[in-house]
């Protein structure tokens, strides 16, 4: 619900930082925001303890690796910050744990803006694979997870919205609002897990209260029970409503079985193809 | 800040909340939902009657209190300003009756709840703080004899780097973003290696990119009845408002602010904004 001034990017060493970096910029433009680039990934001492345990030379080249990696991470970011556009800074961690160095600064940022974990890149390991559900869950705040392939050209355009009557649902609205009060189309499909048509029917048009309530004119969808995992056929919703955003909810590990779209976090994270927008 | 919903039950406070509310409301061009929701209290009539006779003689004799409600909505918006749509639930749990009202809602408007004051029974003791847990939505807690006028010139925030702390500041943004003073509270912790002038000093920089000037105030030590450094804090700086993490029972244990939401619940002598 806040509006977004103050933006949290995540950087790493992977190409995808500067795509990230751009729908940044793309989302500081709009909304008059600041961007902080934050540099974290772990240090290759963690991943390769006993190398470093044997010699001291082996030391030496982790510490070697760890270096490189930041220069490669740091030539990246000036490369693609010199292109037009907001001023992003660069700040880094030390030597604390990722995620939750990256946690303890999202307390002071509005909006987060992740990448999707890329399980078989050269540069998977930088950070934790559940990095960004766990920032999400530590640090409360919402994150824009941008996706591992392809080209993002617009961000929040054409905005497909997952609703279910659920706190995390709720928390990734009001965090969209902003976005939403800017879109040129909001579509938002509901998702009961009440499937008993009245009450579906009821919710959708408190769905729409409270949209028109923050000036925004939405599109309502409803999907009942149906074949497939809920996850894969909202992605295939997004497929053919042309949408540019995803907004949901992010469920914990407890939540998956409770709820329709408990499971939906998993299966999003891992084949989306256009850019989500979490909160848990 | 365009959807608020308040929580009315038995008690006399019912007026203090619809007017803290409504005020609100018109401050930031919200619509007010009122929700009546309490456990069904029988205790007032012989177990022997059946269950229509219960309900028949609770509606006549108001033993819930819900036309005793109803009358306060409508004598608070008899003289003009903005509308107050009434809700009721039926047979759900108050808890799970508001948390689910709440999910499309911006801010609740809670009480506080008196243990020795009548219908006492119809709400568990830590009934704001479920809410607050339960919905994920911020709530502003009302003590019941806050005084009728304007509330939220002068802000305490306590801060600690923690998501609940935090979920309340962007909560409170828009009652920041009005007030005349604000204040951010800090105390040294020893789980945390940074001190507190650091924490406060980028808290101090993110109000300020919306548009909220601040003063910050870094403190020694945690006392370790923190609940009442807070509220002293708050008393000196003359607030009307405090900003804060609520914790559950489980995150009390762990984290200095833990005791502290519960601390302050209990004297609670001003408005508290929570969210967890």
């Amino acid at each position: 619900m806040s509006p977004i001034k103050s933006i949290l990017l995540h950087l790493d060493a992977s190409p995808r930082s500067a795509v990230r970096l751009g729908v940044a910029r793309q989302l500081a433009q709009r909304h008059q925001a600041t961007i902080a680039g934050l540099f974290g990934v772990t240090s290759n001492f963690v991943e390769m303890p006993f190398a470093v345990a044997e010699s001291a030379e082996a030391g030496a080249i982790v510490l070697k690796l760890d270096a490189e990696r930041r220069e490669r991470a740091l030539a990246l970011f000036k490369q693609a910050a010199q292109a037009e556009g907001p001023a992003v800074s660069w700040s880094e961690l030390g030597t604390e744990p990722v995620i939750w160095g990256f946690t303890q600064q999202a307390l002071y940022a509005d909006l987060l803006v992740l990448g999707q974990h890329e399980p078989d890149a050269v540069t998977a390991r930088d950070v934790p694979a559940d990095f960004v559900e766990s920032v999400l869950l530590s640090s409360g705040k919402p994150a824009l997870v941008v996706p591992y392939a392809g080209e993002v050209k617009t961000v929040g355009e054409n905005i497909l919205v997952a609703w279910s009557p659920s706190r995390e649902s709720a928390r990734a609205l009001g965090a969209a609002l902003p976005l939403l009060q800017k879109a040129q189309q909001v579509h938002v499909v509901t998702w009961s897990d009440d499937t008993s048509a009245p009450q579906a029917a009821s919710e959708r048009r408190q769905v729409e209260q409270y949209l028109a309530a923050h000036d925004v004119k939405a599109t309502l969808h409803w999907y009942g029970d149906g074949p497939g995992n809920p996850g894969d056929r909202l992605l295939s919703l997004t497929a053919d409503l042309g949408n540019d955003l995803l907004v949901m909810g992010c469920y914990g590990h407890s939540r998956a079985r409770e709820l329709v779209l408990g499971g939906a976090t998993r299966t999003v994270l891992k084949s989306m193809t256009l850019p989500v927008l979490m909160a848990h | 800040m365009r959807s608020i919903l308040v929580h009315l039950d038995a008690s006399a406070a019912c007026a203090v909340r619809l007017h803290v509310a409504r005020q609100l409301a018109e401050q930031h061009g919200a619509g007010v939902s009122a929700l009546f929701a309490v456990a069904p209290g029988s205790s007032g009539l012989p177990t022997s009657f059946s269950a229509a006779a219960i309900a028949s003689a609770a509606q006549t004799l108001d033993i819930d209190g819900r036309h005793h409600a109803r009358a306060a909505l409508e004598r608070a918006v008899a003289h003009g300003g903005p509308a107050v749509a009434w809700h009721e639930s039926a047979a759900e749990a108050p808890l799970h009756a508001l948390s689910r009202h709440a999910l499309l809602a911006d801010l609740l408007v809670l009480g506080k709840r008196d243990p020795g004051g009548p219908h006492a029974e119809q709400l568990p003791p830590d009934f704001a703080e479920s809410v607050v847990i339960e919905s994920g939505k911020p709530a502003l807690v009302v003590p019941d004899n806050a005084p009728a006028t304007e509330l939220g010139r002068t802000i305490t925030i306590a801060w600690k780097p923690s998501r609940e702390s935090a979920r309340a500041v962007a909560a409170a943004l828009p009652l920041l973003q009005r007030a005349q003073a604000v204040h951010l509270l800090m105390w040294q912790d020893k789980q945390e290696p940074a001190p507190p002038a650091h924490h406060l000093g980028r808290l101090a920089v993110f109000l300020q990119l919306h548009g909220v000037a601040t003063q910050t105030h870094a403190l020694g030590a945690a006392p370790s009845r923190i609940g009442d450094a807070i509220l002293a804090e708050s008393r000196r700086h003359g607030a009307d408002l405090l900003v804060m993490g609520c914790y559950g029972r489980s995150r009390a244990r762990e984290m200095l602010l833990g005791g502290a939401s519960r601390g302050v619940l209990q004297a609670m002598p001003l408005p508290v904004l929570m969210a967890h």
